[in-house]
């Protein structure tokens, strides 16, 4: 490692010390309330703290892909009650018809357009859990998104994955442990000081196409060398620069040699030879995992396009018809490649703000709605399910004509945080929860 | 001020503001409109939309690029900055997703016609364009509802995101009823020029009730959508959400009430006028004192970059140049022009976009800002101060102190210190001979003081 970068990598690990004390000291949860947004707040707050115990946090274990599907997803497509009167009634024109309903048990098919994922549920690799209710009545996008990662503590300072490193210890010491991949940061490692946002590995270097800067991580180290939010930003990125050197070399040329001999990826990339969005998060995603240099434990993914008011077309051809096969396939091939790797300690959660109205509206398309699928994708889960708490879709079962949510999302990413991933503190992750057992481990 | 109300220092800037004052550089800016022959070398910018072909795709990629290009370029250029930063507001309060089909053609109309027209002007106004805006009524689908079947994606919207805000207290019935008046409010058929068109037929004539407004006795067809954003963008709801929008745009992501109250009471008691109100909030104390508390979004640090390296936009070598080319580059930082893909806009606040990894995009951009690859953006160096210039790029300078102080007045006026003039001169000192003026402007620019404003 450069030796100029040990300064920054020290700092980070204060960093990471004082979070663990605001955990010991108030929770979270309050003092990220009173930190408001103002990330350098946040931080005099915490030295303001003197810290207590000598507690040990447990060590995090498993490791979690968070793909967040943007807009609202309509899990009652991607996962549809075929055979349902009231679901036929209410979408004459987009509804799946129960001939071309990948069938899962008596109630629920796939769309045809999932059939990859359907190869997963076969394995049991792959669970879904249906009605799932997102801790707000709320039909915005923004306000139901920004609460559900916010773990539905709408005054929260931090987002939930942030809580969940905060209450874990890192099972190695490193610079990084959870990467977004996207140009800003998601609400759900909002205040998280070992976090890193980026659009894709590949650039994830230092110099740009002039190279003007390669060789001043020193200079910049010195600038940035405060203790303020934008100080200990610049020390995450420069010490993560000196652990990704050789990863995004790799991304690199793996991203121009269309990644040869990956038959996951040569999948993903389709007739057209270019990896989807999705598909390219997700080959990132596995770079990250896959890299025995770096203790990533969370990636996060966002994936748009899922706020369908109009022309959703029907299962055999259409836009909804083109989103769920792309997102079929890249999540096929991703899985694929991690098996081919044996990679076990891997949990892809599924989630998006809501689901959509049960009826169809004017334009062929659906509008806001509620009660959700979410998948989740592990193995060793029990998979090969719909679970379900179903509330079924006559007038009278329906919430202001969406279907209901009967079971907390936060509920099944808690379970899945304490059996899979090590955290035995998922109440301050999630305050109030988890609720009854989902049964997903 | 200057840092708030431009896109960022010029060489000249301060001395443009001395010799006139600031008062009067103020209401100067509070009036001034963007010459059209800036953007005289990107034509499509100027068509009118149903001139041109909505389903020619190649014409269609030239038509958004022009126009992102033009978004650039006056923000770069332009005399009138306060102007172009409330364009900026507006487009993004009005958040229209530019790679959406038609929109790339229905975007140079609604820019031109909603946005600029109405920038400077009454918010009432600027409300009634909007929703009569083809790109607007095709991107949040109101052309598409109807009396017997309504679509309420813009219903929704208006009310949480263009006018009273999700905390006005308005329920699902009031969306749906929003949605209900509004229907009838659709375009044209392409052949029939494309544009705005109330349908009688599609609409819905009953009357209505949405938060406190009911349809006005007698108010049929189109008056009733009318009369309804007359009442909401009248709404102290309304004059409460945009205020505090624009304290957190020009003041801070944690607004003072006391200031945003006095905001919004200045846009009622002016009925909207977005001058006067604007007016207010530079004029306040909290404002004057409130220096340096913004992180720089993506967008305002590349046009920071290139304005403080006293750079232009060519907008001749940019409808020169392959499309895509420099939006790209926004990309790359994540906030090229009219791309957040959901109708509330790009996010306003540091936490959104303090990152590490944006931290690195950004050093990037400077580092290739100041070596000339990026393309279109010419600096000219006769525009760099004394010591600078007289230290020619190609030899080591005699003294680098003195050069990168001299380097850090110009690029960071009064908002630089010590710590980063010590920290770049040691960079200087570092980098091969040949690289020194570049590597100690590419440093300025990297540094964290160059990322507030």
């Amino acid at each position: 490692m450069n030796p100029h970068l040990n300064p920054a990598v020290t700092r980070l690990n204060q960093t990471v010390t004082r979070r663990r004390v605001l955990v010991g000291s108030a929770g979270l949860v309050s003092l990220g309330a009173a930190a408001g947004m103002g990330g350098s707040t946040i931080a005099s707050l915490a030295w303001a703290i003197p810290p207590v115990g000598g507690a040990e946090l447990p060590r995090s274990t498993g490791r979690f892909v968070v793909v967040f599907l943007r807009g609202g997803f309509d899990g009652l497509s991607a996962v549809a009650p075929a055979g349902d009167q009231h679901y036929a009634d209410a979408r004459p024109g987009i509804r799946v018809l129960p001939e071309q309903a990948i069938p899962l048990d008596g109630s629920f098919g796939l769309h045809p357009a999932l059939a990859p994922l359907a190869e997963l549920y076969q394995q049991r690799d792959l669970a879904i859990v249906h009605a799932v209710s997102n801790a707000t009545s709320s039909r915005s996008h923004f306000q139901a998104q920004a609460l559900v990662e916010l773990g539905g503590q709408a005054a929260a300072g931090d987002g939930w994955i942030t809580r969940h490193l905060a209450t874990t210890a890192p099972p190695r010491p490193g610079a990084v442990r959870a990467v977004a991949l996207s140009p800003t940061t998601p609400t759900s490692l909002r205040a998280c000081p070992t976090c890193l946002a980026m659009s894709n590995v590949a650039s994830y270097t230092l110099g740009g196409r002039s190279g003007l800067l390669s060789g001043r991580t020193d200079a910049l180290a010195s600038m940035y060398a405060g203790s303020e939010e934008v100080a200990a930003q610049g020390q995450v990125a420069l010490a993560a620069l000196a652990q990704m050197g050789a990863l995004s070399k790799k991304a690199a040329s793996a991203t121009a040699g269309a990644a040869a001999g990956s038959a996951g990826a040569a999948a993903r990339a389709g007739a057209s030879g270019k990896a989807s969005y999705f598909a390219a998060g997700l080959a990132d995603a596995g770079r990250l995992l896959g890299s025995s240099e770096l203790g990533i434990e969370v990636v996060t993914l966002d994936v748009g396009g899922w706020d369908t008011h109009h022309n959703m077309g029907t299962p055999a051809a259409g836009h909804m018809k083109d989103l769920l096969t792309d997102f079929g396939a890249s999540l096929h091939g991703f899985w694929s490649d991690l098996q081919r790797a044996d990679v076990k300690d891997v949990t892809v959660v599924v989630i998006s703000e809501f689901g959509r109205r049960l009826a169809e509206n004017g334009s062929g398309g659906l509008d806001h709605g509620h009660g959700n699928a979410m998948f989740v994708l592990g193995s060793g889960i029990k998979g090969g399910r719909v679970i379900t708490d179903w509330p079924g879709l006559s007038p009278d079962q329906l919430d202001r004509g969406d279907l209901q949510g009967t079971i907390d999302y936060r509920d099944v990413v808690a379970e899945l945080l304490r059996a899979r991933g090590g955290n035995s503190a998922v109440g301050q992750v999630f305050p109030g929860r988890p609720g009854k057992p989902v049964g997903l481990v | 001020v200057a840092l708030r109300l431009t896109y960022g220092l010029t060489p000249g800037l301060l001395a443009e503001i001395g010799a006139s004052g600031r008062q009067a550089w103020v209401d100067d800016q509070l009036k001034a409109r963007t010459p059209d022959a800036l953007v005289a070398g990107l034509p499509l910018v100027g068509a009118d939309p149903s001139s041109l072909d909505r389903t020619d795709q190649q014409l269609r990629v030239e038509a958004a690029t022009q126009l992102q290009q033009a978004t650039i370029l006056r923000q770069v250029d332009s005399p009138a900055q306060l102007y172009e930063l409330m364009v900026e507001f507006w487009t993004n309060h009005f958040a229209i997703y530019l790679a959406d089909g038609a929109q790339r053609v229905l975007k140079l109309a609604d820019d031109r016609n909603v946005i600029r027209r109405h920038a400077l002007g009454r918010f009432a106004d600027l409300l009634k364009a909007s929703a009569q805006s083809p790109a607007m009524l095709l991107y949040l689908d109101n052309a598409n509802s109807s009396k017997s079947h309504i679509n309420e994606n813009y219903g929704r919207e208006l009310l949480e995101l263009h006018t009273v805000g999700v905390d006005a207290g308005y329920t699902e019935a009031d969306v749906v009823s929003a949605s209900d008046v509004l229907t009838g409010w659709t375009v044209a058929p392409a052949s029939q020029g494309g544009g705005y068109h109330f349908a009688p037929g599609r609409h819905d004539d009953t009357a209505r009730s949405v938060m406190t407004w009911r349809t006005p006795a007698g108010a049929t067809g189109e008056a009733q959508g009318t009369a309804l954003l007359d009442y909401l963008a009248h709404q102290p709801a309304t004059a409460h959400f945009l205020a505090r929008k624009l304290v957190v745009r020009f003041v801070s992501d944690t607004p003072d009430a006391g200031l945003v109250d006095a905001v919004a009471a200045s846009y009622l008691a002016a009925d909207t006028d977005v001058t006067s109100t604007l007016r207010t909030l530079i004029s306040d104390e909290r404002f004057v004192s409130s220096a340096r508390a913004k992180f720089r979004r993506p967008n305002e640090f590349l046009i920071a970059a290139i304005r403080a390296l006293g750079g232009t936009v060519s907008g001749a070598s940019l409808a020169a140049l392959p499309a895509r080319q420099f939006t790209q580059l926004l990309a790359g930082l994540g906030q090229a022009p009219m791309s957040w893909p959901a109708p509330n806009g790009y996010p306003d606040v540091a936490p959104a976009w303090l990152n590490a990894g944006g931290l690195l995009s950004r050093w990037n951009t400077a580092a290739d800002l100041v070596s000339g690859v990026l393309p279109a953006v010419e600096v000219d160096t006769s525009r760099l101060p004394a010591a600078a210039r007289a230290a020619p790029a190609a030899a080591a300078p005699a003294d680098p102190a003195a050069l990168v102080a001299a380097l850090a007045a110009m690029v960071l006026g009064d908002n630089t210190d010590p710590a980063t003039v010590t920290a770049v001169t040691q960079g200087v000192a570092a980098a091969g001979s040949t690289k020194q003026l570049h590597t100690a402007l590419a440093l300025l620019l990297s540094s964290p003081r160059f990322q507030y404003r």
